[in-house]
């Protein structure tokens, strides 16, 4: 039990080092890392194949035990199948076989985008009788309409210097946002690297 | 080993020397302890005229002649000869030597020969016993000043406990006991519902039967242990209570016959029709015993109140248990509406209102259309762009002919509008300059989604690499120093060999890959990026720090792009819908808005009626 939960915790820390050295040590290690990241890659394209594996399963136990929801199953394997058949057959650089995933993608992600969109429109709808006045939905309010008008572009379009000038302020509040979440993203990022290195962290599991 | 030990004078078993029991028969082996030479006590105990007041004068004067440490071993080993000798209380006389026993001689003569020879055990002893004295002593003193403590904290606890009314007595409030008016707050409606009393025989036996009950209740509820006796014997008890907590002794039985001959007479004076008719007459034979009880004011009628004046005036208990019957109440409702459907909410249309919002949205809806129909289009002639997307057309500017541009896709099907609106003029810009590019992509999409690009952008078809592995595969592209990785698709060069990266993205992550992983091993302004509207934000810092050439997020930004390198943009049917969703996400924002102050002012409207 001791080398099943401490090989993986060494392998991960002695990853780690070794990338971190090639990125402080640039060109030395470089052909060592291209030889690393294609473990890693393979590996990973292993374990994809894995994942893709266990889903048609699932999927197939559902259909064939007859589960609720089995529709949704039987249509996923179907999706499959198609896209998986058709590339070995005609090749994923095919024309037609590519402007025909794009058909079925195209609307199908766009759908999703509007209906998101929808959902967030009945969110603002609802904010404010849901929530009441507060410093929070009123500020909300508020910052959504600047920022709504200024992506329009029709103040732009007044070419009026003052007016541009405060847009360009305006367009710029942003960044202090962008910058704080950035820097948050950094700091997580990088304790999670040293908690994986140090092995208080492992996010492959136990 | 054998040697030292001793024969049980009952059984004859073997015990250790200082066994002062037989461990075989559990007699006692006291009388084995003897001290050498003292072969007859019975002898000193059988010559008269001996006290131990004179034996204990004439151990004192025979001590003081002789030094302090031989003194000691002497009256350790009168006071080991004494206890060992039990009964033994007789001595001679002292104060001649010639009149000293020859025991006693023998004992001093063997004191001075051995100095501790008598006191070597006798003293370990008896300081053993003196120790275990004091400290038994000590404990039973620290035992009895907790108990003490205990009782003190208990009593002081029931005093705190105890509401205000019934701390003066049991009995207060003219005589009524306390479990009577305790069991009156609780249910005074019970009380004003009870007809008087016409037949006043059966309703005694009921309220005497509730008040068992409720009183049964109250004990129950307040912890205390359920007996299997009348409130009245409760009300004697709780009266009693004091007494015997200290004294536990049964009482006499000529006195709890009178106890029980004054609770009777105190009953009817207890219940409501006894209240409010005329006093209940006494038997003559008990007056002078309730008299002597003090328990006369109890026999008497009290006009009592049948409800509290108000919840403060209810002890703390007591609104207690009220509480806890309102809960109970409300817990059991509530019980009985589960899994009922809710009633239909009722909320008063008030006339009108329909048309008023109807009016609004159209009104709304009108502007939009307007805005849309009306509002002439921004000229990106008449926009500036921001600093970033001037960089990125400087950048783009430099590129002359042979040149060589990657271009990335990493954008999904879903923004394909808006990424193909910016892109298109500019790949046609770089086509019409002879700019060599070449297109990869990490996404699986970029595969169809880069034909439907270069159709638009009005170019030649071009091969559109898959680079796998995500993070992975951008490092390794980094890194691919001669164009042999297998990762990395064929006929890609390494990524410091091309004048510019131009990504295309819709997404911060895939942004933030190529930034973070190839950043480091290209040089400052390699990558550009061309960009949605909403990763602007998110850019900025980026371009601040040095690490992107440029970028230009949005479709305004797009055109005023295509405009600075003299390409006209694409038809604006995206721009136009843009605008058309900001404005409907502008309209509903003002509608939530509108929406939330009619509700207010709505909600206002009925209480002004009252006010």
């Amino acid at each position: 039990m001791a080398v099943k939960k401490t090989v993986p915790v060494l392998v991960a820390a002695a990853a780690a080092l070794f990338i971190l050295a090639a990125l402080f040590l640039g060109e030395p290690l470089a052909g060592w890392l291209g030889i690393v990241l294609n473990w890693a890659v393979i590996t990973a394209s292993a374990a994809l194949l894995v994942a893709i594996a266990a889903l048609i399963l699932t999927h197939l136990r559902n259909v064939l035990g007859g589960k609720r929801g089995f529709l949704f199953s039987l249509i996923l394997i179907s999706a499959f199948l198609a896209s998986f058949i058709g590339a070995l057959v005609l090749g994923v650089d095919n024309g037609e076989y590519l402007r025909w995933v794009a058909a079925v993608q195209l609307p199908l992600e766009s759908s999703l985008l509007g209906l998101a969109a929808l959902v967030m429109t009945a969110a603002a709808l609802q904010i404010f009788r849901n929530r009441g006045w507060s410093l929070l939905t009123i500020s909300f309010g508020i910052s959504a309409l600047v920022f709504l008008v200024i992506a329009l572009g029709l103040l732009q379009a007044l070419n009026i210097p003052l007016l541009t000038a405060v847009l360009n302020y305006l367009q710029r509040l942003p960044l202090i946002g962008a910058r704080g979440l950035l820097i948050g993203i950094g700091l997580g990022a990088l304790l999670m690297g040293l908690r994986v290195v140090l092995g208080l962290e492992r996010p492959w599991g136990e | 080993m054998s040697a030292e030990l001793i024969l049980c004078p009952h059984c004859g078993k073997e015990n250790l020397p200082q066994a002062t029991r037989c461990v075989y028969c559990g007699e006692d082996l006291e009388e084995l302890f003897r001290i050498e030479g003292v072969e007859d006590n019975t002898a000193l105990q059988d010559e008269p005229g001996i006290s131990t007041a004179d034996l204990v004068e004439a151990l004192r004067q025979a001590d003081s002649q002789k030094d302090e440490k031989t003194g000691a071993a002497d009256r350790n080993g009168q006071n080991e000869a004494a206890d060992s000798g039990g009964e033994t209380e007789s001595e001679p006389p002292a104060g001649e030597d010639e009149q000293t026993p020859e025991w006693l001689a023998r004992i001093r003569k063997r004191a001075q020969q051995e100095e501790d020879a008598a006191g070597e055990l006798t003293r370990k002893g008896s300081s053993l016993d003196t120790a275990r004295s004091e400290d038994h002593q000590g404990r039973v003193d620290q035992e009895f000043a907790s108990w003490i403590a205990r009782i003190r904290e208990n009593a002081r606890r029931e005093n705190l406990l105890t509401p205000k009314p019934a701390a003066d007595s049991a009995e207060s409030e003219g005589g009524v006991p306390e479990w009577l008016r305790k069991v009156r707050e609780l249910q005074p409606e019970a009380e004003e519902e009870e007809p008087l009393a016409e037949e006043p025989a059966p309703e005694e036996a009921e309220l005497k039967e509730g008040q068992n009950d409720a009183a049964e209740q109250v004990r129950a509820e307040e912890g205390e242990p359920n007996k299997e006796t009348s409130p009245d014997e409760n009300v004697w008890e709780s009266a009693s209570a004091p007494e015997e907590a200290l004294e536990t002794e049964p009482e006499p039985e000529p006195v709890r016959e009178h106890e029980e001959a004054a609770e009777e007479a105190q009953t009817p004076a207890e219940t409501p029709e006894a209240e409010e008719s005329a006093p209940a007459p006494k038997t003559p034979e008990l007056e002078p015993v309730l008299e002597e009880l003090g328990l006369a004011a109890a026999s008497a009628a009290v006009e009592l109140e049948e409800k509290p004046a108000s919840s403060a005036e209810l002890g703390a208990d007591l609104l207690l248990l009220r509480r806890q019957k309102e809960n109970a109440q409300i817990l059991m409702n509530l019980i009985g509406e589960e899994g009922r459907g809710l009633p239909p909410a009722k909320t008063q249309r008030v006339s009108g209102r329909g048309w008023y919002r109807f009016i609004l949205g159209i009104f709304l809806l009108l502007v939009l259309a307007a805005v849309l129909v009306f509002v002439p289009e921004a000229k990106p002639g008449q926009v500036e762009n921001p600093a970033p997307a001037a960089a990125l057309k400087e950048a783009l500017g430099r590129l002359a002919s042979g040149d060589k541009v990657l271009v990335v896709l990493e954008y999904q099907a879903a923004d394909s509008a808006e990424l193909e609106q910016i892109t298109a003029p500019v790949l046609k810009a770089l086509q019409t300059r002879g700019v060599e590019m070449q297109f990869l992509t990490t996404h699986p999409n970029g595969l169809w989604l880069a034909d439907a690009l270069m159709r638009k952008a009005d170019i030649p078809a071009h091969e559109t690499g898959f680079l796998a592995g995500g993070k992975l595969g951008v490092l390794a592209a980094a890194l691919n120093p001669d164009g042999e990785s297998a990762l990395v698709p064929a006929g890609v060069e390494k990524l410091e060999n091309y004048a510019l990266i131009l990504l295309l993205e819709d997404s911060q992550m895939d942004i933030q890959n190529w930034i973070e992983q190839a950043g480091p091993w290209l040089s400052a302004d390699k990558i550009g990026v061309l960009a949605s509207s909403q990763n602007a934000a998110l850019l900025l810092p980026y371009y601040d720090a040095g690490q992107l050439a440029g970028f230009a997020a949005g479709t305004t930004e797009g055109r005023v792009l295509a405009q600075a390198l003299d390409r006209t943009d694409l038809p604006s049917a995206p721009s136009r819908a843009f605008q058309a969703g900001l404005l409907v996400m502008i309209a509903v924002i003002l509608l939530g808005v509108l929406s939330k102050v009619e509700a207010d002012s709505g909600a206002r409207r009925p209480k002004e009626p009252e006010a």
